[in-house]
Formats: structure tokens, sequence, C-alpha cells
């Protein structure tokens, strides 16, 4: 069994006021918890050793699930079980609700939260590991060294951003809101990751993601989302992909498609095609993924057959969207 | 349904009885070893090597760590002889000389605290001169650099079965067709979802009290007596969470470790190994590879003749090695009636963590073989692979490689039953919803595979005889108590054991309790191991309660004592002196030769035929189960809900060792992916409905009549799915795991044909 060290104190602001204020007082020896499910392993890991836990869960107003106006807003603890079984986010947004339902199993869906998942810190093989285990093979630049046992010779760490619910929201082109002394921020989420496996989001020391806000899809918006795993519960994805795009009068445009647990950060397929829904256009667009989109060996699973998958995947969420089985 | 009472027209034998230690699991009032402190103990932790090979040259403490409350213990701490007693003394329970394999224990530590412990360990620094390792099993035998004796072959079999390799030449000048083909398994984690723990006390006496998790109490005392150089220990099994066969070798060095300590700083010592750390330093599956050659009557599907190679990689150290290899061996023709055969088998060293005990010990890698040999001959030659068993399966009357002739064989049944039971729709309730969907239907295709196992119950050859296991029941007030060493880990021993005493004495099973598996007060029943303990001891403990019932009336001055019943002769007891009695295993007069291999190899056989629907996805390699049924002959069900549970827990398993369980191993030979999160086992959403046919063909030395079931659900999964896969796509898969790249390969393979399959001849 890991060992969590009992070495910090755990803070329970009742606003988001006083969790500000918390953080501010204790810099850079406090940190944010909500769910727990990401930062207590990382801490048994020995990857954090915060004297100060900020507990989000007593704040008031940050499980809100608002689908009203044009742009729906949903709070940072509305937990990952009841987003995925809300009937109005399954309505809605059903690739984010179908994201949300394969995180991890059931008793991690009930802890974990949405704000938690957005902030889920990066993962690899080489960091998601015990301190005896790291500490035998050699530190790497994410923690505590200088060097990248993925790429041998890189100097920027490149664990992969895990989350299910990036890409996705990604595609649905939602953004963040943050709160920090300074105010209240709001930022697109493709602005909110930065491509750095060692902090792999702009969200400052001082700062609290408290809502997301997604805007009202069109009518027109087909989606989905596919997660590449061995098992059927548990996992963390070996590579993941969320599609959108409008389809009025048998014609795709605005196909978006991003793909995840490939680097620190999502990565957007570029130059995607447009045009009358065929089988030539999925082709074209499996084509460019799989050009585009190549994993490393940062996560669990044989890369040459995780890139494979790109293509696949993409297939798949094609027919996902469009309400079929069969679509190879 | 427990509770309610017994009378002999209404036995708990037979029926789906509560399981005694339910409401202390479920509850959390179970007490397993790391719930237990002891007042002053201290926490001990493992130093470990980190290479391969090397020549161990010191211990370094790192001058800047506190050591004020930290005690260190090396070999030269061991008071007795630094070594773990198993079938060789090869194995220290420290590294004293040259280091064997990545992780083998070096230094202890203890202290106040286990976070100061494993802080302190990280701090022991291991001195050594790096050495060349040798980890490739194909060139272990013989290789200069030396593991084992002067060969690296740890042990080496060799049997001749009719006339042998004659046999084959013979088959072939008649117009027999060969088969060749070679088959390879990998290392199987057993995952006991409690790790390696153990408590060492001292006692008043000088001597000392083990407590922990584990199999076998008397293994452990065994092994101790020599590292400890004296006789004054006792050792007890705390609830124990899962083993399979993990824990039935391994505790003996935790336990070892723990007593080290103990003596060395006089309080107790808790040692409890990491998730991380038990999967890199205890004991797997033994990898294989195995070639068979077979003669088949072109005309008929009859194999007259086969020829077949094993190698087995035991690891570092020998551990209980040539008993897995004993079972590979007897097991390796799988359950089909061969007139000739030569069958060679050898076990060897290499640099890596010692392989030990799991589930079907030896027979799920031969079995691999076995049957997916079948399918290859079927394949070669034409025949349809269901047809082809049938024509070769053994019957009554037939004669093993060994010379032993077979009754009450079970094998037709099971294989009509299962595939009865296959070929009906699936029940409606059991239609499992997966989660995730999306997937291209129009490229998964669907399969059905199908195998048979057979397993020997109980040790092989003479182990019963020789080890002569007892058991007593004794009586305290109107309650029965029953001493075995037999553990429950989790099969329900505890609750078997009550259930045929209370129907032997016609009382209610809530009067009836298994003392504490406490080695002071139980008689060596033998280790909880080798689909025995319900079957060899379970029946030793009924005849202790036929035993119990006939000392009563001995005891009785009155009248008609000879006809009453258990109540009324305890009412009317002469005394409350306390009595107990101990029966002993009657052999059933076996005949075995361990010299020449041949003989009763076991005193009996289960049966099991294993029919999987799957689902490949010919874009991802991904298997998806749909449909697992199997048919197993259990001899009798003593709790049918017990035993489809152990069927069941059993076939997951095999389905784990089928497509998901692959152990990666880095250039030390430590394994990579040594976490719950990397280590794929199947979950309750992975296991497809399971339909479980309890055949019962008795046996008449077990208790009611029953078998052996632990290990036999294990054995041919895995060939199952891969008959599965293969019919399905064609894909041919003779290797395991069959992860989705390796099914993927396989599917790539097919396209373009390279080799001619079978080299059929």
């Amino acid at each position: 069994m890991l060992r969590i060290a009992d070495t910090f104190v755990v803070e329970r602001p009742r606003t988001v006021a006083a969790a500000l204020a918390l953080l501010d007082a204790h810099g850079d020896k406090a940190r944010l918890v909500a769910g727990g499910t990401d930062i207590l392993v990382n801490i048994k890991h020995g990857l954090h050793a915060p004297e100060v836990l900020v507990d989000l869960k007593a704040i008031d107003g940050l499980r809100v699930v608002d689908l009203e106006g044009d742009v729906f807003e949903l709070g940072a603890l509305v937990a990952i079980h009841d987003l995925a079984r809300h009937p109005g986010v399954q309505a809605a947004l059903p690739s984010l609700a179908r994201a949300a339902g394969l995180i991890a199993g059931p008793q991690l869906r009930r802890m974990g939260t949405l704000g938690g998942n957005i902030c889920l810190d990066t993962r690899c093989v080489y960091i998601n590991q015990t301190h005896f285990w790291r500490d035998a093979l050699g530190y790497c630049i994410k923690k505590d060294g200088t060097v990248c046992h993925v790429t041998k010779v890189g100097k920027k760490c490149v664990a992969a951003a895990s989350n299910d619910t990036a890409p996705v929201l990604w595609t649905l082109g939602a953004s963040v809101r943050l709160a920090s002394p300074r105010g209240v921020r709001e930022l697109a989420l493709e602005d909110f990751y930065v491509n750095d496996g060692e902090k792999n989001t702009v969200l400052a020391p001082d700062e609290i993601l408290t809502h997301v806000r997604v805007p009202r899809p069109a009518p027109t918006r087909r989606m989905a989302y596919q997660k590449l795993r061995v098992r059927d519960s548990i996992d963390y994805p070996m590579l993941n992909l969320a599609l959108a795009f409008d389809l009025d009068g048998g014609v795709v445009s605005n196909l978006d498609v991003v793909v995840s647990a490939v680097a620190a950060r999502p990565r957007r397929v570029k130059r995607l095609p447009e045009g009358p829904l065929s089988a030539a256009l999925i082709d074209e667009a499996a084509a460019l993924a799989h050009k585009q989109v190549r994993p490393l060996t940062n996560i669990n699973g044989d890369v040459a057959w995780r890139r494979e998958m790109v293509p696949v995947l993409l297939r798949r969420a094609f027919a996902e969207a469009l309400g079929e089985e069969a679509a190879a | 349904m427990a509770g309610a009472g017994t009378t002999p027209d209404d036995p708990y034998i037979g029926r789906g009885f509560v399981r005694a230690d339910g409401p202390a699991k479920v509850t959390g009032a179970a007490l397993y070893v790391d719930d237990v402190r002891p007042r002053g103990c201290l926490y001990g932790a493992t130093v470990r090597s980190p290479v391969a090979r090397g020549r161990l040259k010191g211990l370094r403490r790192d001058p800047d760590f506190d050591w004020t409350d930290v005690v260190i213990a090396t070999a030269a701490d061991v008071p007795g002889e630094n070594v773990i007693a198993l079938m060789t003394d090869d194995q220290p329970v420290l590294a004293h000389d040259e280091l064997r394999h990545v992780t083998e224990p070096v230094a202890l530590v203890a202290a106040p605290t286990r976070d100061r412990a494993l802080a302190a360990a990280r701090h022991v620094e291991v001195l050594y001169e790096a050495l060349e390792p040798l980890f490739d099993p194909l060139k272990a035998a013989d290789n200069p650099i030396r593991i084992f004796g002067d060969d690296n072959i740890f042990s080496r079999l060799e049997m001749v079965h009719g006339d042998g390799l004659d046999g084959m030449a013979q088959a072939e000048a008649a117009g027999a067709r060969l088969v060749r083909g070679s088959y390879a398994v990998g290392l199987q984690e057993q995952l006991y979802i409690e790790p390696q723990g153990m408590i060492a006390q001292p006692r008043e006496d000088g001597g000392l009290t083990i407590f922990g998790s584990m199999q076998c109490p008397y293994y452990i005392v065994k092994a101790l007596k020599r590292v400890l150089g004296h006789d004054r220990l006792n050792v007890v099994q705390a609830v124990t969470g899962g083993g399979f066969g993990g824990k039935e070798e391994y505790p003996s060095m935790v336990a070892a470790h723990a007593a080290v300590l103990a003596l060395k700083t006089g309080r107790p010592i808790k040692l409890i190994y990491r998730r991380d750390e038990d999967l890199q330093a205890t004991t797997k599956r033994h990898p294989a590879f195995m070639t068979y050659t077979t003669a088949v009557d072109p005309a008929s599907g009859r194999i007259l003749a086969a020829d077949v190679d094993l190698l087995f990689d035991g690891g570092a150290y020998n551990t209980l090695s040539p008993v897995v290899l004993s079972r590979a061996i007897l097991h390796a023709l799988g359950p089909y009636a061969v007139p000739h055969a030569r069958l060679n088998a050898r076990m060897v060293a290499t640099h890596t963590p010692p392989n030990g005990a799991f589930r079907g010990f030896g027979a799920p890698q031969v079995m691999f073989a076995a049957e997916r040999h079948l399918d290859r001959v079927a394949r070669a030659m034409g025949f349809d692979p269901v047809a082809l068993r049938r024509t070769n399966l053994y019957r009554d009357g037939d004669v093993t490689p060994s010379g032993q002739r077979l009754f009450d064989v079970a094998s037709l049944e099971v294989l009509d039953r299962a595939l009865a039971a296959a070929e009906a729709p699936l029940p409606p309730s059991m239609v499992a919803t997966r989660p995730g969907g999306g997937q291209a239907a129009g490229r998964r295709k669907a399969g059905r595979g199908l195998a048979i196992a057979w397993h020997g119950c109980g040790f092989t050859g003479n182990g019963e005889a020789a080890l002569a296991g007892e058991a007593d029941v004794s009586i305290d007030g109107h309650h029965v108590l029953i001493h075995t060493a037999s553990t429950d880990i989790g099969q329900g021993t505890d609750s078997i054991f009550p259930a045929i005493v209370a129907d032997v004495l016609g009382v209610d099973v809530q009067r009836v309790h298994n003392a504490p598996h406490d080695t002071a007060d139980v008689p060596d029943s033998g280790p909880t191991v080798a689909s025995r303990t319900a079957m060899v001891v379970g029946r030793v403990v009924e005849q202790a309660a036929h035993s119990l019932l006939d000392a009563l009336r001995a005891e009785a001055q009155w009248p008609g004592a000879e006809d009453a019943d258990f109540d009324t002769l305890l009412e009317r007891r002469p005394s409350d002196a306390p009595l107990r009695v101990r029966a002993r295993y009657e052999d059933a007069g076996a005949e075995w030769d361990p010299e020449t291999y041949r003989g009763d190899a076991y005193p009996t056989y289960g049966w099991s035929c294993v029919v999987v629907d799957v689902e490949v996805d010919t874009d991802t390699g991904e298997v998806l189960y749909r449909r697992l049924v199997q048919a197993t002959d259990v001899g009798k069900a003593l709790n049918p809900v017990l035993a489809a549970g152990q069927l069941e827990g059993g076939a997951l398993q095999g389905l784990g060792y089928a497509t998901s369980e692959a152990v990666v191993l880095d250039d030390r030979g430590a394994m990579r992916n040594n976490r719950l999160t990397n280590y794929i086992i199947p979950t309750a959403l992975d296991a497809p409905p399971m339909e479980t046919i309890l055949v019962e063909y008795p046996f008449a030395g077990g208790p009611f009549g029953a078998k052996g079931i632990g290990e036999i659900p294990h054995d041919v999964p895995a060939p199952a799915v891969a008959a599965a896969i293969e019919d399905a796509t064609g894909a041919v898969l003779d290797r395991l795991p069959m992860t989705p790249e390796a099914v993927l390969d396989a599917l790539e393979a097919r396209e373009t044909p390279a080799e001619t399959p079978g080299a059929a001849r």
C-alpha cells in the first residue's frame, strides 16, 4: 500500500474569495484539491509535497449545470458522474457526457470533478511512479531531474495530457473562467493548455478554475468522442479523439478533430476537408489525422499500434456522430 | 439457509450455504495483517539489489540521513542458516556474496514508523561490482555464465510412454502425418489484492510468533527452523486477501525477514510490501517454450505418437520449480489418449526474479500448447477441431503417459454439455450491454473457440502419502472446533470444513468453527495448494468428525449409545473433560515411482470444457468477450455457489492470461509495468456473461465425492480464446498474451502467408 505523508493540513473555505485568500497566504506551499483523485495519488508518489491543501468542495455555486442560455455554464465542482448522467448534457452535448462516462471507474467518477479533469496533471510512464522507482531510474525533467527518458535528448517534458474531457470541450469551443486576486478572466480552452508536460496549463498558482462555458451548439452540430484502452473500465486513454462538425443538407463543414493522450497539449488536426459527406471525405480526414499525430513512448501501449489507431478512432467517431454502428 | 438447522434429510453439503467469513469481510471487521499493530511494533523495509547480477561489495549508509532510530540487518544477522529451505537450499534469506536477480533482498531496516523505515531503506546504497547477467532461457543450459549447478538446469524430466520415438517412426512408416508446432507463454502475476505482509513478535521463551498473510503455515515453520536455528516458533495465519499460489512459498521470505529484524531489535516487526515492490520482487507464473510433434492418422484423426519438448524459465532460484515442471510434463499431452510418446522437460535458471507457484502450477502453460497444437493438426489435416478432440479424448480404461489407467472419465460429458449449452441462445438476462460502444460493427468478426482440460487433483504421485496430512476435531461446550493448517485465502475453506463436520455430526453449522490456523495448535494438514484442500483435507476432516462420534460413543457407558446422536452423546457425557480426536490421510494404495515417473500420477482428475465466444475488432486487434460456457467435473459440489465462484473467477483469470496480462521486463529484468494501472487484469466490465455447468463424477477418496477445483478453471480459457480468434479471423496465435498489438500482427501475417502453417509434412 502506498503511503500518503500526513504532513499537510486541509483548509475548507466556503467561498472562492476565501479560497483565493488561502492561496495568497500560503503561496507555493498550497495546492488545490476537489475530488482528490489525481493529486492524492501524485502526493503519494512524491510529485508534490504541499503543506496546505485547499479543499474546494465546500464552496457553493460551483456545482451549477446551466443549459438555459446561449452559453452553457458548468461549475468546476460538477462530479464526473453527474456530468455523464445529466439528461440535459446527454441531449445537448452528447460527446461530453460520453467522455465523462468513460473516465476511470464508478467510485472515481463520483469523487472526481469536471474542473479536476480539465486540470488533470500530465501523465508519463516515467513520472507516474513511486519515488522509489523514479529514484532507481534517475529523475526526469518533470520532477527533480534534467533529462527526459522518453525523448532521451529533449529538454522539454513530453508527459501526455490524459484528460477525457479536454479534447471534447476543445471541439465544442469551450472556455474556462479563472478567478484570481486580479479578478476574473475567461480563456478559450485551447489557450488554457500549453505544450509543456511539466505544467501544461496557464493556470497561475494563485488562480482557481471556477466554471466552464460552452456555446450552445447549432442544431446542425454533430459530435463524438472515442477512447482507446484495453479494459472497459478504470484506465486512462492510450489515445483519445474528439470530433465535431456541422452537417447541413448532407454537407460537412467546420470539421474539428482534436486528438489527445499523445503530447502535453491536445492536438488539433489541421487542414481538414469540407464538402458533401462521403467515404472519400472521411478517408481524407483519417489520412490527415494519421499523418499529423505521432504518439510517443510516454504512456502505456505500443507506439506503432497507437498511431495506427488514430484513423481507426476517427472513423469510429464519424460513425458515432452520424448515429451509425458500422462505418468502416 | 445456514442456521436453519440440519437433519440427515437436509444436509448443508450440496447447498449454497452462507460463507463463514462473509459478514466480517463485508463489514470491515476482518483483521488482515496490516490491521494489527502489536504494542512496541517497529516497521520493516527491504533493501534490494539494483542489478540483475553483481558481486556484493557492501552497503553504504547516506551520511546525511538521520540513523538514530533505525536498525539495519544484513546476512550477518541471520542467526541460523542463511537459506530459505524449500526444494534445494539455493536461495538466501539475504544476499551475502553474489546478487542473482534485480530486487533480491540484500538488507533490512527497522524504524518506528513505516515512513521512516521506507526512507531509511532508500538511503542504504548497495555497493556491487556488476557482472554480466544471463536473461535468455533458450541460452541458459550449459551457458558459461553459471547460476545454478554446473549447467543452469534446476531440474530435468524425461518420460517414455509406449514405444516412445520408435512409436513415432512406426506410425510415420505406416502413413501417419507428422505435425510440428512451437508455442510460448509469458510471465503472469498472481495479483492477490492484499500484498505480502508479515508480523514477527518475540515470545517470552525467546521464540517468535509469526502472524501474516499466507497459504501454508507449516512451510514457514520449516523455513524458519533453519533460519532461527531452533523450533521455538509458531505461525498464525491472518485473514488473507488472496493467494493464487503467490502466497505458497514466498511468505517464508517475508517471515524470515521480519524474524531477523525482530530478533535484532527485540521488538515486534511489521513488514508489509508496497504494491510496486510486491509486483517486482515476488514470484510469477513460469514462462515456457514448448515444441510439439505429433503423428496423426490421416483417416481417423487418431494421434498415434507424440514428441514433446518443454523449456521452463525458473528465474534465479529453484523455489518449487521442479514440482511445477513435474505437473507440466504429466499434463503436457492434454486430455488425450496417445499410445506412444516421448516427453522432455527442462527447468532452467536465468538472472530474473524467481518464478513459483501460481494456480495451475505448470498446467496452464502446457495445456495452452497442447490445445493449440490440436488446432494446428485440425488446420493442417482438414479435421474439424471438435471432432478431432472427440476422437482422441480419454475414455474409461485409457492409460496415461505415466501408465495410470483412468476410470470415471468425464471428458465426453463435459464436452457435450458445454457444447449443448453454447448452442442455446444466451439467456436474455445475461445479455450484457457494453459501455463505450461505437466500434465499427462491420469490422468486428465473431468466432467461437473450444478447449478441454484435465487436471490432476491433489499432490503429484506419492505426495499425499509422504505428507500424511492430519486434522483434529474437538468439542468446546456445545461447539465443535476443527483444527487444520489449511487456510482460507478467499476460496471458502473456512466455510466448507464446518459444513462437512456439521453434516457428519448432524448439528447446526453455526456450532462448528475453525480454530485459528496457529501451528501451536493445529496439526500439519499440508499446504493450501494443488486443488487438494477440500478434496484431501476435507476427507481427513470428515474422518475426524466420525472419529469424534466414535470417541463419544466409546466413553458412553449407557445402553443405546452406539445409535445415539451427537447432541445426546454430548448431554450425557460422563465428564466435561476435553475431547479432541485426530485423523490422518489414508492412502488408497496408489503406486508411484518418482524415479521412472511411472504409476498413479494423481489420485483423480478433474475434467473441463470451455467454450468462448469472442468478437475480434479487426481495426484495433482487441478481443471482446461475448460469452463463456464451461462444463467442469467437480466430483461433488460441496457448495454449488462457492464452486461456481471458483470456476468463474478462475476462468476470468484465464482470460486475463489470454489477452491482457503482459509482464514487461526492463533491461535489468525488473517488471516495468508494476502498477495496477498498467498490469492489466480484467475488471467486472471485461467479464463476459458466464454459464457454469457443474458435472459430478464422484471421487471415492474425496468428502462426499468431491474433487479439487481450484486450478482447473485457469487451464484452458486461453487456448479457447486463441481458437475463437482463429475461428473469427483465420489469424493464428501461438503465444501468450494475445494483446491487441499481437492480434493485429497476426491478422497481417494471415494476409501474407510467409510459411507453411504447421510445417506439415
